[in-house]
């Protein structure tokens, strides 16, 4: 498979805490790699380490095939990044905060237009950035990133901190990039609904561990739609659904939830209760959500 | 060498419109007024009747410049400078860049020495004037004189060199610590104590007292070259160490 990022047993320890814990993932190219994690799971660290910010206790990470410890500039020049917060000069203006990273990586000025046009920010481009929303600045720190025309961008929490337009400004931004641009994504996010909407493949970090990774499909397709139902007899029915091989778990009152494999199970589910003496008021296929799959993992 | 080029045309970029670039300015300035104030109030000879009276002025506003008012002035530039980049939590988007580390701090280093070099070659062209104005409204302090112009160019210029030390090691605090008061109070205490420590056998190699010693001798023409060489060429050496810990140390 061709891959921008890989990570091989990455390991990263501050002191006693192990925040990165022998860490193998890869990020195919063209995907919107979606890299989920709780607060404090070690997805900042391990963006650090993928960009040699900071330096691995142990493992290593491979950037379009090749070390980076080894090979950092020539790599990095492939790659744009947005750590956490946008790093701009509130002083300046928006074009003169590109112009002093076109300067630093010797872009030329179209790119450096074209990056502008790229985030929607042609007209505001001379306003001073101290005067921009916090939406502005989120899209102008990805004008950054996209400056060197990066076949790999690293996207860290790049919604937080907006309201509901602006994160979905950046989320049509990000949507657009693999598919226009033909750029790899690699967003790092505790966002799940986020994720869900522009993902791709997905990671699930916790604990400094990766606890899953793969396709979108292929998470959910670990994880099996659930049935609800409502019933007169709870308890008459959980019998009838053992009988039958079911496995049944009580949501209290008069409601039931099992795990089925598709609207088949649903109608013969009906069938056996209704011939075992059971009436149904409510009966709802639910598929999971991610942030049902994810708790589901996270907490297993 | 482009590449050097382009990092300190963007570290010059960054400078806009900041209070640090107004500062190299306001700081000699504010040397010369005070010291010409003091003149202007006394309103007669300050010089001893040896010495030529341009030449006291002048060794007046370089003493205090090289031994209080440039220290502080490189701490709060410094400091400034530092605070461009920490404020916003710059260093990991500068340091993700396909641009070596050691040239980005390098860039950052002559930003500081930059400035106090705007500042000390400001600092001749604000004496002449100050002593001009006082030729003109104080007529009694007797700066009558030509002025000294390559006195005052030379001496600024050895100022100048001997402080690239305390400019490197400012650097250094201002980039290695985040808190602006870290940088300013490590900058006034050790300003402060150069005061104290000038006159003692050693105080000539205390980086903070060298630019007042160099400064002290103007009015004898006697170049202190030992205090100038340390300032100098320490300078240089802390510059190297100064960015070998930065190259080498992780950005959280």
């Amino acid at each position: 498979m061709d891959t921008t990022l890989i990570t091989h047993d990455l390991t990263r320890r501050f002191g006693e805490l192990t925040a990165v814990d022998a860490l193998t993932l890869s990020v195919p190219r063209g995907a919107v790699y979606g890299f989920l994690g709780p607060n404090g799971a070690g997805k900042t660290t391990t963006i650090r380490l993928a960009l040699g910010l900071i330096h691995p206790s142990a493992g290593e990470v491979l950037l379009f095939g090749q070390p980076l410890r080894r090979r950092r500039l020539e790599l990095l020049r492939r790659v744009g990044a947005l750590v956490e917060v946008p790093s701009l000069y509130p002083h300046l203006s928006g074009r003169d905060n590109l112009e002093v990273t076109r300067r630093l990586i010797d872009a030329t000025k179209a790119q450096r237009d074209r990056a502008l046009a790229l985030v929607g920010l042609e007209d505001d481009a001379d306003r001073l950035v101290k005067t921009f929303s916090m939406g502005m600045k989120q899209r102008l720190a990805l004008a950054l990133a996209l400056m060197g025309e990066p076949e790999l961008l690293i996207l860290d929490e790049p919604t937080n901190g907006l309201d509901p337009a602006g994160i979905r400004e950046i989320r049509e931004l990000i949507c657009k990039l693999p598919q226009e641009h033909g750029i790899t994504i690699f967003l790092s996010s505790h966002l799940l609904a986020e994720i869900e909407q522009v993902a791709t493949h997905i990671g699930i970090i916790q604990q400094g561990r990766l606890l899953f990774e793969g396709t979108l499909d292929a998470l959910h397709a670990q994880n099996e739609p659930q049935l609800v139902l409502e019933v007169d007899k709870p308890q008459s029915a959980k019998e009838v659904l053992h009988a039958y091989g079911w496995k049944v778990r009580g949501n209290g009152g008069h409601s039931l939830t099992l795990a089925v494999n598709g609207a088949a199970d649903v109608a013969r589910i009906n069938t056996q209760l209704v011939q075992g003496g059971v009436n149904i008021y409510h009966l709802n296929l639910q598929q999971p959500t991610l942030e049902d799959i994810f708790l589901a993992v996270t907490q297993a | 060498m482009a590449m050097v080029l382009q990092s300190l045309s963007a570290e010059m970029l960054k400078l806009k419109h900041t209070l640090a670039f107004w500062l190299a300015l306001v700081a000699p300035l504010s040397m010369v007024v005070l010291e010409s104030g003091m003149w202007f109030d006394m309103n007669r000879r300050v010089a001893p009747p040896e010495v030529d009276s341009w030449l006291w002025y002048g060794q007046s506003i370089y003493v205090f410049w090289g031994l209080l008012i440039m220290p502080l002035f490189v701490t709060l530039e410094t400091a400034l400078v530092g605070q461009l980049e920490h404020a916003q939590e710059h260093w990991k988007h500068l340091y993700a860049l396909p641009v070596p580390r050691g040239l980005i701090y390098g860039a950052k280093q002559f930003a500081g020495m930059f400035l106090i070099g705007v500042s000390c070659l400001a600092l001749p062209f604000f004496t002449a004037l100050g002593g001009l104005f006082l030729r003109w409204a104080r007529p009694a302090v007797e700066l009558t004189g030509p002025i000294p112009w390559f006195m005052l160019f030379k001496y600024s210029l050895a100022i100048y060199l001997g402080a690239w030390l305390i400019i490197t090691i400012h650097t250094w605090i201002s980039q290695r610590w985040k808190s602006f008061a870290v940088a300013c109070t490590a900058g006034v205490l050790l300003t402060i104590a150069g005061v104290f420590v000038i006159n003692a056998d050693w105080g000539q190699y205390w980086p903070w007292a060298i630019a007042g010693i160099i400064g002290n001798k103007f009015d004898e023409n006697v170049l202190q070259v030992a205090p100038l060489l340390v300032g100098s060429i320490g300078g240089v050496v802390m510059a190297f160490v100064a960015g070998w810990d930065v190259v080498r140390r992780d950005v959280l």
